[in-house]
């Protein structure tokens, strides 16, 4: 096993396989990642050279993974839901964001929508209050999220 | 890297479908509300403070129009759907 960034690759795989062990890399972002290296199609991970594994982490290290992209997502989620959406009112509701149909099924929606926003009991704002609330009082924990997203 | 399904719903050139409030800027200083059934219209900046009473097929729900709303649609802020709930008899 290699590590690299913080996740275990498996070394006996293909490049461009065990790079989607990286949340946020698939199939294809894998193959561009080795077509930009020049690694060749059947490169075990084994087989990279010392200098090809510096190139890898330093382009890895650029692109939005893992944790960065896990927070990213979250804060999208948490702004729908904070302004008062319906994407976001289902996705805390834990229910299909895009419309699918509800009677039976979509256990992957309850599975995986707004489990952390459940956990946390994240209220939306009132809409029918007249004056804004003061951010600072009402949503002093939505603060860090909304400051930060003026970064990106 | 990839083209969003939101902007290919619709051409560039068109720009974001919005309707024309005749009295906007003068309710946004009175603080009336507008009352209107266009779910689809886009909330643009000029928008921001307005109050609208924006129509879901049954009433007329209240939404205050803030700074992270623009870009968004109306109707994503005025629900349609009640959420369940069991009623013994059907006759009440």
């Amino acid at each position: 096993m290699l590590l690299l960034l913080g996740v275990n690759l498996p070394d006996q795989k293909v490049v461009s396989v065990a790079l989607t062990y990286f949340y946020g890399i698939g199939p294809l972002t894998a193959r561009k990642v080795c077509s930009r290296l020049s690694i060749h199609r059947e490169c075990k991970l084994s087989e990279l050279t010392e200098g090809q594994l510096n190139q890898l982490s330093s382009v890895l290290s650029e692109m939005t993974i893992e944790n960065d992209l896990k927070r990213q997502v979250s804060a999208n989620v948490l702004h729908l839901r904070e302004i008062g959406t319906y994407v976001g009112k289902r996705h805390a509701m834990g229910m299909p964001v895009h419309g699918q149909r509800t009677r039976n099924n979509s256990k992957t929606a309850k599975k995986l929508n707004g489990q952390w926003l459940r956990k946390y009991s994240t209220p939306a704002r009132p809409l029918l209050s007249s004056p804004p609330p003061p951010s600072s009082s009402a949503f002093g924990i939505f603060q860090a999220p909304l400051s930060g997203r003026q970064q990106w | 890297m990839h083209v969003t399904a939101a902007s290919l719903a619709r051409s560039v050139w068109k720009g974001p479908y919005f309707v024309h409030f005749p009295n906007l800027q003068q309710c946004i200083k009175n603080g009336t509300p507008i009352v209107t059934q266009k779910r689809a219209c886009t909330i643009m900046p000029h928008m921001i403070g307005a109050k609208f009473m924006v129509h879901n097929g049954n009433s007329y729900v209240a939404v205050m129009v803030t700074e992270e709303m623009v870009g968004r649609k109306l109707g994503e802020f005025s629900h349609t759907r009640k959420r369940f709930s069991y009623r013994l008899t059907k006759n009440r």
